[in-house]
Order: structure tokens, then sequence, then C-alpha cells
């Protein structure tokens, strides 16, 4: 195995110790400093584990998977422990001062009375501070206080009681993910997978036509949107008409072809179309345009709609009073506000685009018209290149839809702050 | 004598089952400052947005400057040309800078060249006093720049005729005052004007005439200071009396919007209603007949 492979199958291995060292950090996770240490070696130890196996994989196997494995086990259960130790603690204290004791005036009597003086000096009592001069602990008042703060409780626990079961409740929850993983991570037949998904050969042969094809697969979703977002700005304006008719076939077109998967759509145009107009189309992206953006306006448009009718009416008075006509206000005030409304919702589209162009393969595609998917699954076809494409592939995908969903959601937040 | 700027005759205006209006009849000669007043509920905003046609009537003839915009045929774009309104709301339009809003509709209905829309909108901020933030957006500026803005954009048209629905409603009461003294320079250019409203010193000090409605009525109409000073019928009475002096209302008459009615112990027949004393009125002294109720500092 190279270098590069094993990099490749350890980098989710390094990838959970890392999670384990941020978790070990986050205030609130672990509360007792020797637990926190604890965690933190453990995630050290896991993170040295493939650096070392790298630089000299002669090591014993067995002596580098026990220490981490060991240490992890132990730190995630002794957080555990700990945690339930806590709220075990929590239900067994005395509900305090107002509950068994009774008055402050009486507990104070007895504190005076009892003359011990054993005052841990956490001031538990509310009137405890008062008292701190007689250095006077009531044994029956503050003795089974003493023995939840053995436990490991802290001063004025009772005040804070939610939030220490929240931070509870949450160590629990990090215990538990830490737990999964750490599980995964050795139960995953790591080399396998570099065999069979992280192989330079994999990829050698696809690779030259890896950019050709990402660009086919814009080409595709481009033209695509184009179709759909016209077609759905006018189904949009027809479902919003005076007229029944306009409102009527708009309504039938967007229910018909939002209830048909979208491999029969690009399917009929593909084929039905030439045969029923008689004519051949030759180009791969028109048809490919066509299918999929009949298929997405359906959906475009009742987004469009509800952006139009978002624009509050207000507008559309002012508008109309100041003389300008219907079609003069949709272009000058509805359409521009509606626009920014309509934005995230119409991004989203584009990342749906992107992925229906997996689907214009039925169209029968020379080589040179191949998009991502397609490359795919020929790439599965050669010997040696195990599942190796795919990931490349997916990257491929993920490099067009991630920055799109980052950037719907950054324009949600700016228009969520324009709003109010 | 010339024909009136608003005539408006046999007005009916019901949303489903209920009817809001139920038979009006206004006239507005030019010049005029009518100030329309009442409780909440009566008509007085449908009233208004009627006369705009931004409602349908059910029934009956409205008339602007000559024109009937009730017929199925007229072109209503081309008289709420001459028509201007400010809403509550102000409504400005977001995505555009004041001095876009204020040229926008030049440019569309009036046809003039981007120039002189822009000279024409900078002297009408100017009149409004906002001649400084021609480049701003509407979000930022405050609710009583946003309204005179509004106004701006309403006057760039040159209209005949200006509609006011409740303008001040919506703003802080220190601003109030700048919106109220724009519209008050309006008035005394010789603008006609239409306002809904609930300031009744403004209504008082600028109208030349008050109409009072109620449950889709006009119940009086008459100059402003007589209306508000010495309102004639029970019912204006009682909105004035709760309007103007709203601490004064009695714990027995909580709710009571309607005037007493035979049977009630307060109820005071028509006849004996001048020399009516009592239920907090103050200034008898001040010589303009009894019953007078003056406009307190709310």
């Amino acid at each position: 195995m190279t270098t590069a492979n094993l990099a490749w199958i350890y980098s989710p291995w390094m990838a959970v110790s890392l999670t384990a060292l941020v978790l070990a950090f986050r205030p609130g996770v672990f509360k007792s400093p020797r637990l926190r240490s604890l965690a933190s070696a453990t995630a050290v130890i896991l993170l040295a584990y493939p650096i070392g196996v790298l630089v000299a994989p002669t090591w014993t196997v067995l002596t580098v998977w026990v220490l981490p494995g060991g240490l992890a086990a132990v730190s995630v259960a002794l957080a555990l422990v700990e945690t339930f130790a806590l709220l075990r603690a929590r239900r067994a204290a005395p509900s305090g001062l107002d509950g068994g004791q009774g008055s402050a005036a009486a507990v104070l009597a007895r504190r005076r009375d009892s003359g011990s003086a054993t005052m841990t000096g956490r001031g538990t009592a509310a009137g405890g501070n008062l008292v701190a001069s007689d250095a006077a602990a009531s044994t029956t008042g503050t003795g089974a206080t003493d023995a939840a703060a053995g436990l490991g409780g802290t001063a004025g626990r009772r005040r804070l009681r939610p939030r220490e079961r929240t931070s509870a409740v949450r160590g629990v929850q990090y215990g538990v993910l830490l737990g999964v993983l750490v599980v995964l991570a050795f139960a995953i037949d790591w080399p396998r997978i570099s065999d069979q998904m992280f192989t330079i050969e994999g990829i050698r042969e696809a690779a030259p036509r890896i950019i050709p094809d990402f660009l086919n697969t814009l080409k595709y979703t481009l033209g695509a949107f184009c179709v759909s977002l016209s077609l759905g700005l006018i189904l949009a304006l027809m479902k919003l008409s005076q007229a029944k008719l306009y409102r009527a076939l708009a309504t039938t077109y967007i229910e018909f072809f939002r209830g048909l998967p979208a491999l029969i759509v690009v399917f009929a145009v593909a084929y039905g179309i030439p045969m029923a107009l008689g004519v051949n189309i030759p180009s791969i992206s028109l048809k490919a345009a066509v299918a999929l953006g009949c298929v997405s306006a359906a959906y475009m448009a009742e987004s469009i709609r509800a952006g139009i009718q978002a624009v509050p009416d207000g507008q559309i008075e002012a508008s109309r009073s100041l003389g300008m006509t219907h079609s003069q206000t949709l272009q000058s005030v509805v359409i521009p506000q509606a626009f920014r409304i309509v934005l995230p919702p119409v991004t989203n589209e584009i990342i749906l685009l992107t992925k229906d162009t997996s689907l214009v393969y039925v169209m029968g595609l020379t080589v040179h018209e191949w998009e991502l998917s397609k490359l795919a699954r020929e790439t599965l076809k050669v010997p040696h290149g195990g599942l190796t494409a795919l990931f490349a592939i997916s990257a491929c995908y993920l490099i067009i839809t991630l920055p799109l969903g980052f950037l719907v959601r950054r324009m949600e937040k700016d228009f969520g702050k324009a709003k109010s | 004598m010339s024909q009136p700027v608003v005539e408006i005759r046999g007005l009916h205006k019901s949303f489903g089952e209920r009817e809001v209006l139920r038979g009006i009849d206004l006239r507005v000669d030019a010049g005029d400052v009518v100030c329309v007043i009442g409780p909440s509920g009566s008509g007085k905003s449908t009233l208004l947005r009627c006369t705009n046609l931004l409602e349908q009537p059910t029934a009956g003839t409205i008339k602007l400057l000559g024109v009937d915009v009730t017929d199925p045929d007229v072109d209503i774009d081309r008289v709420r040309a001459h028509v201007g309104m400010v809403f509550q709301a102000f409504n400005l339009f977001p995505h555009m800078t004041v001095l876009g809003n204020i040229t926008l509709a030049q440019r569309k209905v009036l046809g003039r060249s981007k120039a002189e829309a822009t000279e024409v909108a900078l002297r009408n901020l100017e009149h409004v006093g906002l001649a400084d933030r021609a480049d701003a957006y509407p979000a930022q500026l405050s609710g009583g720049q946003q309204q005179r803005v509004a106004i701006a954009r309403a006057l760039s048209m040159d209209p005949a005729l200006m509609l006011f629905d409740e303008p001040t409603s919506a703003l802080d009461p220190e601003l109030v005052g700048d919106v109220l003294a724009v519209m008050r320079d309006l008035a005394q250019s010789g603008m006609t004007m239409m306002v809904v409203t609930h300031e009744m010193a403004f209504a008082r000090d600028v109208g030349d005439r008050v109409v009072f409605m109620d449950e889709g009525e006009i119940i009086e109409q008459g100059p402003a200071a007589q209306l508000i000073g010495n309102p004639q019928t029970e019912r204006a009475r009682v909105f004035l009396h709760r309007v103007l002096h709203p601490t004064d209302v009695d714990d027995s008459e909580l709710g009571q919007t309607e005037p007493p009615q035979p049977g009630d112990p307060d109820y005071v027949a028509p006849a004996a209603q001048s020399s009516r004393s009592g239920r907090g009125r103050h200034g008898d002294g001040d010589g303009t007949g009894s019953g007078h109720v003056p406009l307190g500092v709310r």
C-alpha cells in the first residue's frame, strides 16, 4: 500500500480524532478537569496512530489498537458514569431549606444551637452567610447536603439545576456520539475500502473525460434553467390572471408535470416530440433543456407565484393610485420585489436541475455528450475501477451544489435581516 | 359654478354580506379641504378607497373631475393620474431610492423625461423638507420622513385632488407634526383634499368642512369649527367627547359609544339638550355658548 493510499484510508480516522479533540474542549461537555484531560489524551493518541502507521508501518498493530481504543472506551465510559452520578445525586438530594427543613428562621436557630463547627463555607443556605460568624452548621440540616456535595456537587447547585441537567444530558449525547464514531472507526475495513474506492488506477481511465463532462452537465443545467425560469414565469402569471381559461391551463400544466417522474418526461420529449412533429432535432442540449425545463417549470411556477403574491397589496395599490397600468405595476413594482423573495427557492431549483441532468442519458448520448452520471456508470464497467470514479464524480456534483446551497442560506439570512 | 372635483351620489358598498357604505352623498368643490372623521368601522377608509376606485362600489355613482368612474368603460388609469393618494402604511417602493420612487410614475404615466421628472421630484422634496435625502432608500428613513416622501410622490403627478387615508395614524406622536405641517401648507396653497383622520386639531384648524360618519352613513357634516366645537347630533357629540377627552370617560360610560336611548336614566329629550350640564364638561365661561366642547390637550 502506498503512502497516498494509506493517507486516503486514515483520513476518516483522523477526522474522528479531531472531532473527539474538539468535543473534549467544548465548554460544558466534561465538567471535571481530569476527565477532560483524559479525553484530550485519547484524541491525541487517536490522531497520532495513523501518522505513526504511515511513518513506521512495522508497529505492532495490537499495541497501537489497544492503547487508543482502550483510552477512548474508558473516557466515554467515565463521561457516562459521571453524568449518571450527577443525575442520581440530584434526585437523592433533599429539596432544600424550604422543603424538608421548615422555615429559614428555624434552620438558622438550629444552626446556632448545634454548635458544630463544620461549616463548609459554601454558603448553601439562603441566609447562610448571616451565620458565617457563628460557624455553625446543623447536623440534620446540612448532613444530607454534605452527602450530595461529597459526590461532586458544587455550591448553590439547587439554583443551577436546570443548567446542570442540560449539560449532563449534553454530556451523555456527546459520549454516545463519540462512542459510535470510535466503534465505526474500528469496525470499518479501511484497507479494503482503500482498494475499492480510492485507487488511482480507478480514475485514471475516466480522468480525461471528467472536465468535458462536467462542462456538459453545466451546459444542460443552465439550458434547462433558462427554459424553466421563462416558462415558470409565464405559468405563474397565467395562474394569477383574471381570465379563467389561463388559470385553468396553467393549473393543468402544473399538476400534470408535477405528477410525472422526470425520467418519463425526458423520454417523451426525446422521442415523442420529434415523432409528433415529424422533425429530427439533432441537438441534445436543446432537447435536454426543453425536457428538463418543462418539468422544472411546473415547480418554478409555484415558487414564482408565491413570491408575487407575497409582495404586499399596498405596493400595488400605491402604484395603481399613481396612474400606472396593471402591466407597468407588474413590471416596475411587483416583479422586482418578488424576485428578491423568490431567489432562494429558485436557487434550490438549480440544485435540483443539476441532479436531474443525470436523466439525459435516455436520449442516447455520443461520447462527447456524456454528462457526469453517464461517465460514472461507464467507469463502473472498467475492471479495476471499483467505486473510485463514483467518488470523484460525486465530488464534481458537490462542487456545483454546495456553493449554491451556501448561497441560498446567505440570501435567506440577508433577506431576513432586510425585511425586519 | 364650476363642476365639483368629487361628486358622490348614493354610494353603496358591501363586502359579501356586510354593508359597509349605506348610501353616501358627498360633494367636494375645488379648493375644499374635507376631513372625514368617525369611529372605526364606520366606512371612512372604504369611502376614500371607493373614490379612487381601489374598491369597486356595489351601487351609486362617483364623478371625479367630471368623469364618471363607476362607468365600466372608464379609463381609470388616466383618471388616477390626476388623483394623488397617501396611505396609512406609506407604501413606498422599497427597491428604489426616494428619487426613483418619485420619478417612476412621472416617467411611465406622464411621459416626462428623466431630467424633467428629477427636477419636479427635487422641487417637491424641497416642499416637504427632504431635499437632502433624495438618494436614500425608504428603509433608511423614519416614518415621518417616509410619509413626507409619499406625499411628494403623489404631488409630483400634479394632481387636482389629493386623498389622505389616515396619514398620521402609523406615526410616532413626535413625527405627526411634520406631516401635518406639510398637509397644512398644501391646503393653504389651494389643493383640493379629502382627509380621513383622527387628528381633530388638524380637522378644526385646516379643514374647511368636516364629515362625521358612523355605520356607513354620514351623520353630520358642516364647517369644521362648528361641527367640532358644537356638534348638533348626539352621536357626533358622544364621539367627539370620547375622542377629545379620553380620560374623562366615566366608569359607568365604559363601552357606551351610542348616545343614551329613551329609558336610560341619562337620556335627555332633544329639546333640553342645549342646557345639559355635568359629565365632565369644562369651560362654560368662555362665552361660546353652552354645550361647547373645547379641544383640550390630549
